[in-house]
């Protein structure tokens, strides 16, 4: 894997930097609470969960 | 709906969890330090060992959406059950293998035996314990597998020169059977206890997922955005640990054995970090979790930087001992959110495609690894 980098380990750190950021934006992209959970419909008839 | 409905508190259900994951997580882990016996008396080369070590995490990675939609389906109860006999069978039959293709075979199933007990064990939290608790009960589980990466080298070790690698897979099959049973007999619901209850629909007897909830959770954003957060993170964390003793040794000249003390300290912290990741976001306003995890992404990301960064040995240390503390509270929220928020019937479905981002990590890293 570090060869991918022609064997440069800051090349390794960035990678794993970048996806610490991409882990950040995962959660900053999640909605207030109610907009995350799908409601009870008629169609899918799943239950909330309170 | 809580513990009680399984004639049990909620604690008890806890530990059996943490007990079922510590064996999953032995079973997985004790393989790395037989390997090299197995590889002498079976007389195997590099890539064959190399292919027994990863068809495990295919058969793994497979069950996840499966496993979890049984537990949704069927109930976690039986899912649970069956996937610990399954793994502790499997395990034990690692122990009896003669040749490379039975070898294969066997962690392959053993793969596909396990993979339906950590979503069907999110799915056992999600309809006994109160919401307010969850995340620490997802925490104590998860906690398990930190102990299973410290209880391994030392178990492994011992069993190897006392009984050698095939009883060592005997015996820890047996220990996972009979923590098996234990779930069957204690996680079974009263006959009393249902009449008394009767008001509140019981766990094994609540309405199933209906059809084209699938579809719904595949359309809900908090899933596809978990998912990534779980790719991302578990990328991190595969990461650290096999990236950075390299560097170490190779980059900063630290000697082996102060690498051996410095490995333990993200094992030992760990643990304490999961606990209180757990108890801090059970005490999080809903909704706000979001920005705990945002900044334990920036967090996480910062330590890397400052850890590979670091002018001294003492730095790095003190980087390597803060990085578990994200790494825990990424980790509980990435596995907590989903059945905190999300419908109960689809708990198990849910962590299990979540969980499935973790494992298309291992994959893709294998594959880039190879290439």
């Amino acid at each position: 894997m570090i060869d991918l980098f022609n064997g440069s380990y800051s090349g390794v750190v960035w990678l794993l930097v970048a996806f610490g950021i991409v882990c950040c934006l995962a959660f900053l992209k999640l909605n207030s609470r109610k907009e995350n959970a799908p409601d009870e419909t008629v169609e899918t008839g799943i239950p909330a969960s309170r | 709906m809580n513990g009680s409905t399984y004639g049990l508190n909620p604690k008890m259900i806890v530990f059996l969890l943490f007990m079922g994951n510590l064996i999953s997580g032995l079973d997985r882990f004790l393989i790395n330090y037989g390997i090299v016996h197995i590889s002498k008396d079976l007389q195997l080369n590099a890539s064959s060992t190399g292919l027994i070590l990863s068809i495990f995490f295919l058969g793994y990675a497979f069950m996840q959406i499966p496993g979890g939609w049984l537990a949704d389906r069927f109930g976690a109860r039986l899912v649970l059950f069956i996937s610990i006999i399954g793994f502790s069978i499997f395990t034990g039959l690692t122990g009896l293998a003669w040749s490379l293709a039975s070898l294969i075979a066997v962690r392959f199933i053993f793969g596909l035996a396990e993979g339906s007990f950590f979503p069907a064990g999110a799915k056992l939290i999600s309809v006994t314990i109160p919401q307010e608790k969850r995340s620490r009960a997802m925490s104590f589980y998860l906690s398990a597998l930190t102990v299973a990466g410290v209880a391994a080298p030392l178990l492994a070790t011992t069993m190897l020169l006392q009984i050698g690698w095939r009883m060592m897979f005997v015996v820890i099959g047996v220990c996972g059977s009979l923590v098996g049973l234990l779930y069957w007999f204690y996680l079974k619901p009263k006959k009393e206890q249902q009449r008394q209850e009767s008001e509140q629909p019981l766990v094994e007897q609540s309405a199933p997922p209906a059809k084209g909830a699938f579809k719904v959770l595949l359309k809900t954003p908090i899933v596809w955005s978990l998912m990534i957060a779980s790719f991302a993170y578990g990328f991190i964390s595969w990461g650290t640990a096999s990236w950075m003793p390299t560097y170490l040794v190779n980059e900063r000249g630290l000697d082996l054995q102060v690498l051996g003390v410095l490995q333990m300290i993200p094992a030992v912290t760990g643990f304490a970090f999961f606990l209180l990741a757990g108890y801090i976001l059970d005490k999080v306003k809903s909704g706000n979790e979001k920005w705990l995890g945002a900044a334990s992404g920036i967090g996480i990301a910062c330590m890397v930087y400052l850890m590979f960064n670091a002018q001294t040995i003492t730095g790095v240390v003190i980087y390597q001992s803060l990085l578990p503390m994200f790494a825990a509270v990424l980790s509980v929220i990435i596995f907590s959110l989903p059945i905190k928020q999300l419908p109960e019937a689809v708990g198990g479905s849910a962590v299990g495609m979540i969980n499935l981002g973790m494992q298309i990590r291992d994959s893709s890293l294998r594959y880039l690894s190879a290439s």
